[in-house]
């Protein structure tokens, strides 16, 4: 099994979909295997931005999870039609697996009524890791401090922590650090995302880094280009020369253990 | 005026059918049961005593308390892997949260 990542925040509305899809294509331009799961299962969303219409694929991450099939079954290879990089990636070698999470409401309920097995879904992540030969897995999570992210963070070999430059974030990040050191987790980084742009970068890192011990591995500042495009695709796709993306590419960079 | 009584569509949560300990229940671990428990979380196998006093930097007596201990607690069992005593993390298998009916009815109509 490769790099098991987990993304999390502690608010919605951080970016976090939009960082998981943007460090997914980069890794995969640059010819690494990719696997996301979007554990999101309350709100899922991760999928719009690879165009895939959950409403008609077979299975989703709420079947496996409800024993219904193989973890593979509901893996998506979403690269090969992305209208701008599939080809890049395929020529690179590189590959985006997405595992949806269901859109459907009686799908949601069922799997947050039910519950299911804890232990199906790491074993989940090992076969995917596995089966499909990844160098990543990304996992995708729900924002806050809940059964499902607390699993996500005990088993990953790295935790990104989004945040934005905004009070909230910042004392709901304190609290994330904290439960992600006393599970031990191997890496801790911090992103600041949606900084305004006349904020001072250098200085919000250095605060950031102070404040909670960690590094910060981006501070990305908020650009119209990436409001306007508002999850229709994935940006660093859309604007391959943008300064956005080339912080996103060395964020990714970062990830390689 | 607004109406004070309990919803009766709001059920009170049911006590989850769960064995073993739950990953809020890791972070109320003492440090150093938390510190094998992180650690046998990341290793693809069970573990040896010999293996989780190594981690410990500890005799293999002491950590073997510490293992019956967490043992008695339902949070790791012993398990034979080629003949070889080693030891396994018992993770919360079920979680349920239930809905009213008529919630879950309204839910589940799409």
């Amino acid at each position: 099994m490769g790099n098991i990542v987990s993304i999390h925040s502690f608010r919605g509305g951080t970016g976090k979909s939009n960082v998981v899809a943007n460090l997914a294509a980069n890794l995969a331009l640059q010819g690494f295997r990719v696997g996301i799961v979007d554990t999101d299962i309350q709100s899922p969303g991760i999928h719009v931005l690879f165009g895939l219409d959950v409403k008609q694929v077979t299975y989703t991450l709420n079947d496996y999870l409800l024993g219904r099939c193989a973890v593979e079954d509901a893996a998506f290879d979403v690269s090969q039609s992305l209208a701008q990089g599939g080809e890049k990636m395929a020529d690179a070698g590189g590959v985006i697996y997405l595992i949806p999470a269901s859109m459907k409401v009686n799908e949601i309920t069922k799997v947050l009524s039910e519950g299911y097995d804890v232990g199906r879904l790491t074993q989940g992540y090992e076969q995917l890791g596995d089966r499909l030969r990844l160098d990543y897995l990304l996992i995708d999570t729900h924002p806050g401090i809940n059964e499902e992210t607390l699993l996500s963070m005990g088993i990953s070999n790295t935790l990104v922590v989004i945040l934005r430059p905004d009070y909230q974030d910042y004392q709901g990040t304190a609290l994330t650090v904290k439960v992600a050191k006393e599970l031990d987790i191997p890496n801790i980084m911090l992103v600041v995302n949606k900084v305004l742009p006349d904020f001072d970068v250098a200085d919000i890192r250095q605060q950031m880094q102070t404040t909670y011990d960690v590094p910060v591995a981006a501070v990305l500042p908020l650009y119209d280009e990436m409001m306007r495009l508002g999850s229709r695709s994935i940006f660093s796709l859309q604007y391959p020369q943008h300064p956005l993306t080339h912080a996103l590419i060395a964020l990714a960079t970062q990830l390689k253990p | 005026m607004a109406d004070s009584r309990p919803d009766p569509s709001i059920s009170k949560p049911a006590s989850s059918d769960v064995t073993g300990m739950s990953f809020a229940d890791i972070l109320l671990l003492p440090d150093v049961e938390r510190q094998v428990v992180n650690w046998m979380l990341r290793q693809p196998a069970a573990c040896s005593l010999a293996a989780i006093a190594r981690q410990l930097n500890q005799p293999e007596d002491q950590v073997q308390e510490m293992v019956r201990s967490l043992i008695q607690r339902g949070f790791m069992r012993e398990v034979s892997d080629r003949g070889e005593t080693c030891y396994q993390l018992c993770i919360t298998s079920m979680r349920s949260r239930r809905l009213a009916p008529r919630v879950s009815q309204l839910l589940s109509d799409d």
